[in-house]
């Protein structure tokens, strides 16, 4: 995930992003392209919504630029998408987890980048905001188009919102492809080191049961 | 907001108080109306004196207030720490230090001393930095590394100072020395420390913007350890010539931000500016008591500081995981 975020460069091989070497993208460019939700953020607790997801507008333009219609439009877009319009002149501290969440992604989403990559969006939320999030996800690349790629270590939620799964081992890719096509109890077992039951619901597809190691 | 407003008028009413209680009141004691018309009027004698001993020291206190409270703001923004100060990190200290040296060795330099000031508060900025660094600018380590490198300046400044150095009165790294300034001070403090100012509410959003995360703010585009680099030489440019012309003080930096956070929000748009003013006034009002406490003795504006300070300073470290960001 940072290799592909450009936050880390590889040792060997190279990354193409749209046709480019992702090192070769200057700063701002990247960040046009790519938008990245991180796993821990921070900021100033007396910071209002709104004034953050402003934040995603940055690369679009100069620091000390005034605001453009553009700004505005899309960071409402953002706000409205990410159901938080209404508390836009909240400070983040008074939001709860999943709704703070949704502030990261929503900045992100003011991006207006084609590509969001998000880097564990349901750890530390309870199950319903974990799903709130799963769905916001899943609507946003129905919607808009974009291609989201993220991490997600639980393995039920992974079948049920990828297109497409890569299972990575201690640095390597062990399968890659469709979670209907790729997805077996042995891959689990060789990729988690635990025996597990996959089962088939008519409802929600594929989905698996842990039994031990 | 209006909690904002509210300690903006409230600073802004007592500088201008303060200043004229400052300028009438210790040795030789005027009325208000009579400095009025000395200045402006006719030449009173009385009215000359102030003129040439309490206005340089006020318009100083004024300046140094300024510039080591906004030094104070943009070091705690671009270390993220809240107990960054120039004082208590050796940025003060090492501009005392490379001072004496220069002005021990050279004296016929002088002019330079503002150069020199810079030049010392940078490289203890710079060995602070370097040191912390590794440790991800781990608030804690980080202050022992100041505490540290503050240590070795100030020994080194009092091995010159205590070594029949001639110029044993020109810098301290020690106290604040603000009597015996002249017009001549003013004029430096006033150039540079407008000019550091000026920068700092320039460059204000990228304080703003360090309060994302590094990585956060890599994604959006922004050149993070530029933003950095611009906001630590401001600070150590006010920093440095506020320690030159005024002498060290500790805690002003750290005092006033976080007073000023609680009364006026982080937001650095209106941080900075209130930074500066209640910095001013902070200042000059320690200058003015230890004038006046203990008359005719006086007792130097940064022990007065220091000894608001110091109990500050555990009052923070007590609830510090509270005061910067969550």
């Amino acid at each position: 995930m940072s290799v592909l975020t450009n936050n880390n460069s590889p040792k060997e091989g190279k990354i193409i992003l749209d046709g480019k070497i992702l090192n070769s993208y200057k700063p701002k460019e990247l960040a046009k392209t790519l938008s990245v939700v991180y796993q821990k953020n921070s900021a100033p607790s007396d910071m209002t919504v709104e004034k953050l997801v402003y934040y995603g507008r940055l690369p679009h333009r100069n620091t000390f630029s005034l605001q453009s219609e553009d700004d505005e439009k899309l960071v409402n877009w953002a706000l409205e998408r990410t159901g938080l319009y209404d508390r836009r002149h909240m400070t983040i501290d008074s939001l709860s987890g999943g709704q703070q969440q949704r502030v990261w992604i929503a900045m992100a989403l003011a991006q207006n980048t084609p590509f969001l990559f998000l880097d564990e969006p349901t750890s530390n939320l309870d199950i319903y905001y974990q799903y709130e999030v799963l769905e916001l996800v899943k609507q946003l690349s129905e919607d808009h188009g974009l291609t989201i790629v993220m991490v997600l270590h639980d393995i039920n939620q992974a079948i049920q919102y990828s297109d497409s799964i890569i299972a990575m081992k201690q640095g390597s890719i062990i399968a890659h492809g469709r979670p209907n096509e790729i997805m077996t109890e042995q891959l689990i077992h060789d990729v988690y080191g635990v025996r597990v039951k996959l089962k088939e619901d008519e409802l929600i597809g594929k989905y698996i049961i842990p039994i031990g190691i | 907001m209006n909690k904002t407003y509210l300690s903006f008028i409230v600073v802004l009413l007592l500088i201008p108080l303060t200043i004229i209680y400052a300028a009438t009141t210790g040795s030789i004691e005027v009325t208000v109306l009579e400095l009025i018309k000395g200045l402006f009027i006719n030449g009173d004698d009385n009215v000359a004196i102030i003129k040439d001993l309490r206005f340089p020291r006020i318009i100083i206190s004024l300046f140094a207030g300024a510039a080591l409270a906004v030094s104070g703001v943009l070091l705690q923004a671009v270390m993220r720490n809240p107990l960054a100060e120039p004082g208590i990190i050796g940025v003060s200290s090492g501009a005392g230090f490379v001072t004496i040296l220069m002005v021990t060795f050279f004296p016929t330099l002088y002019f330079y001393t503002p150069l020199f000031a810079f030049i010392g508060g940078a490289l203890a900025f710079f060995l602070v930095f370097t040191f912390s660094w590794k440790s991800g600018l781990n608030p804690l380590r980080m202050i022992l590394i100041g505490v540290a490198i503050n240590a070795v300046f100030v020994g080194l400044s009092e091995l010159f100072t205590s070594g029949g150095s001639s110029v044993v009165n020109a810098v301290s790294v020690t106290t604040s020395t603000l009597s015996m300034k002249t017009w001549n001070d003013v004029n430096v403090i006033g150039i540079y420390g407008a000019i550091g100012l000026i920068l700092s509410f320039i460059f204000y959003p990228y304080a703003n913007h360090l309060g994302l995360r590094d990585q956060t703010l890599k994604s959006l585009g922004f050149r993070v350890n530029r933003a950095r680099l611009i906001l630590s030489i401001i600070a150590v440019l006010l920093a440095s010539i506020a320690t030159a012309i005024a002498g060290m003080f500790t805690f002003v930096g750290l005092l006033i931000p976080h007073i000023g956070r609680s009364l006026v929000g982080t937001d650095h748009k209106v941080l900075i500016p209130f930074s500066a003013l209640a910095g001013a006034l902070l200042i000059l009002i320690a200058d003015t008591l230890g004038r006046i406490i203990l008359a005719p003795m006086e007792i130097p504006a940064s022990i007065i500081m220091a000894i608001i300070g110091g109990p500050f300073l555990i009052f923070l470290l007590r609830k510090s995981d509270r005061i910067y960001g969550n």
